[in-house]
């Protein structure tokens, strides 16, 4: 059994037009310890497919078809407390935009431990900030103690991001998705984001669904790819496979429009 | 070089105001230099004096011993009317505002016809059907003013709920109860704390007019209001009676007022 198995997806958003899908027939499946890439334009149905994955989608917004399980849970008839159970606990999910995920009025520490205060209620205070302290080292933040008394506004955009990697970790999930994470980023914090989640995914074997439009970022870090164009996906395989010889059209201008190729050949 | 932080001149003069008049308030409750209630005909409608700071009035009773036990009392009306009207206008105003909906869409026109009537007209029609005593008052009007911060909360809570943070907090698994109360509370706060400064000073210009149209705070028990409706007859031989009451009145919501501009200032 797959770690998560997504089943001929469709999504039709209620004020859309009859026959446009945001997301059309989409399937894929991921093992523990994968790193698979989503690819593809701004409104290709990235985002919303991780969005259904989370559960996230509301039902007055959107009709959805298919089937989505992790570790053999089906996402789509969990009740919203089963569904509050999976969260944060077997899937995380990290956003872009760093600078307004966290809640301005706590301290970063608090907001880092959120997830153990509600998946691990049996932890102690000081377990608790231990656990939330080993989780900001392994996402790659320098002086924990420091970051953990901060507040989200004494902090840089690339610390936001590692803070929130930290968050999603937290509680060992199975699976982490990680939407457009390095969208915000210069390249060099982005890097050592890549490098970061790499090494997680190394030693702790946690997979990690990557959407990302940034072809040179998906290629730095996961193992296989996929790409979507208006809701479907058009090509799909090994990440070195798909980026050396595109089959499909839309594939070969994606890699075609990448400004330095010659970086992916290293 | 480091920046010289303005001080807030509102926020400054309300505090100070708002602390010496508590101060009077609460010593109010355990200790006035006179009985409030106890009569003596010989020392009637006497002008302000070292031994009566404010005079005395008709019946002789130390008009400044009776302003601090009525504003006690319109202080603690105030402060209870604020409790009972914020408490449930954060539920209300929380729930409408994070779920929306046909319930918001009830709730809300059932707080826009309860604000289009005028508060001490209904506030009139409940004593008259409840009776008139300190805790129908109190009931009648915190009901009243639940409708001003349902509507401030709802607004807050509308604006917020689809902010990334919030987004987060459901990612994390949170449950809906601690979203709304340890996620997005919090961050009303800034526009709550003016709201219920507002909130005190229209519940003690109410219950002070209450008591001014004799349907509030009963005789013999000592209120602004109803001071201020007694030295009505007296505005030419003693005006010192009304003006200890009116004064005392505009004391507190001036400090008060002043207060919450300062609170707004200090958000900006």
């Amino acid at each position: 059994m797959s770690l998560l198995e997504v089943n001929n997806l469709r999504v039709h958003f209620h004020d859309a037009a009859p026959d446009r899908f945001a997301v059309d027939g989409v399937s894929f499946s991921m093992e523990k310890g994968d790193i698979l890439g989503l690819v593809g334009e701004s409104g290709t149905g990235k985002t919303v497919t991780s969005m259904c994955i989370a559960g996230l989608l509301p039902r007055w917004k959107a009709d959805t078809e298919g089937s989505i399980t992790l570790d053999g849970t089906e996402i789509f008839d969990c009740t919203q407390e089963e569904l509050n159970k999976i969260l944060g606990r077997e899937m995380s999910v990290v956003f872009q935009e760093p600078m307004t995920s966290f809640n301005p009025v706590y301290r970063i520490g608090r907001q880092v431990g959120e997830s153990l205060y509600v998946h691990e209620r049996g932890l102690s205070r000081a377990e608790k900030k231990d656990r939330v302290l080993k989780a900001m080292k392994k996402a790659g933040l320098q002086e924990p103690q420091e970051v953990y008394r901060k507040y989200p506004h004494e902090l840089s955009g690339g610390m936001l991001q590692r803070a929130m990697i930290a968050a999603a970790i937290v509680t060992s999930p199975k699976l982490l998705i990680a939407d457009e994470i390095t969208t915000a980023l210069d390249v060099t914090i982005q890097a050592r984001i890549l490098d970061q989640l790499k090494k997680l995914n190394r030693e702790s074997g946690m997979a990690i669904l990557f959407i990302s439009h940034d072809l040179h970022v998906v290629n730095r870090l996961c193992k296989s790819v996929i790409v979507m164009q208006r809701g479907k996906i058009v090509e799909s395989g090994r990440t070195e496979d798909v980026f050396s010889s595109p089959q499909h059209a839309y594939t070969k201008q994606l890699v075609a429009a990448i400004p330095s190729r010659g970086r992916f050949d290293e | 070089m480091g920046k010289k932080k303005k001080i807030n001149g509102y926020l400054l003069t309300g505090g100070i105001l708002s602390a010496l008049l508590t101060a009077v308030i609460v010593t109010g409750f355990f200790w006035t230099p006179y009985s409030t209630t106890a009569m003596n005909a010989k020392e009637k409608m006497q002008p302000p004096s070292l031994a009566h700071f404010f005079g005395t009035d008709n019946f002789g009773r130390d008009v400044f011993s009776r302003v601090m036990q009525g504003a006690g009392t319109s202080f603690l009306i105030a402060i209870l009317v604020v409790l009972i009207g914020c408490s449930a206008g954060i539920l209300i105003g929380s729930l409408c505002g994070y779920f929306g909906g046909t319930a918001d869409l009830i709730l809300m026109r059932i707080c826009d016809t309860i604000t289009a009537f005028p508060a001490i007209l209904l506030a009139l029609v409940i004593i008259s059907i409840a009776g008139s005593n300190v805790s129908n008052i109190i009931l009648a009007l915190g009901i009243l003013f639940i409708p001003s911060f349902a509507r401030v909360v709802r607004i807050q809570y509308a604006g917020i709920r689809d902010l990334n943070y919030i987004k987060s907090a459901r990612l994390a698994g949170v449950g809906t109860g601690r979203i709304l109360y340890s996620h997005i509370l919090p961050n009303t706060i800034p526009i709550l704390v003016p709201a219920m400064t507002i909130g005190f000073n229209n519940a003690v210009l109410a219950e002070a007019s209450m008591s001014f149209l004799g349907i509030g705070i009963q005789p013999p028990q000592a209120s602004l209001g109803s001071m201020l409706k007694d030295s009505q007859n007296y505005l030419t031989s003693a005006p010192w009676y009304a003006l200890g009451s009116g004064f005392m009145i505009v004391l507190m919501i001036l400090a008060f007022s002043l207060l919450s501009e300062g609170f707004q200032q200090s958000n900006r």
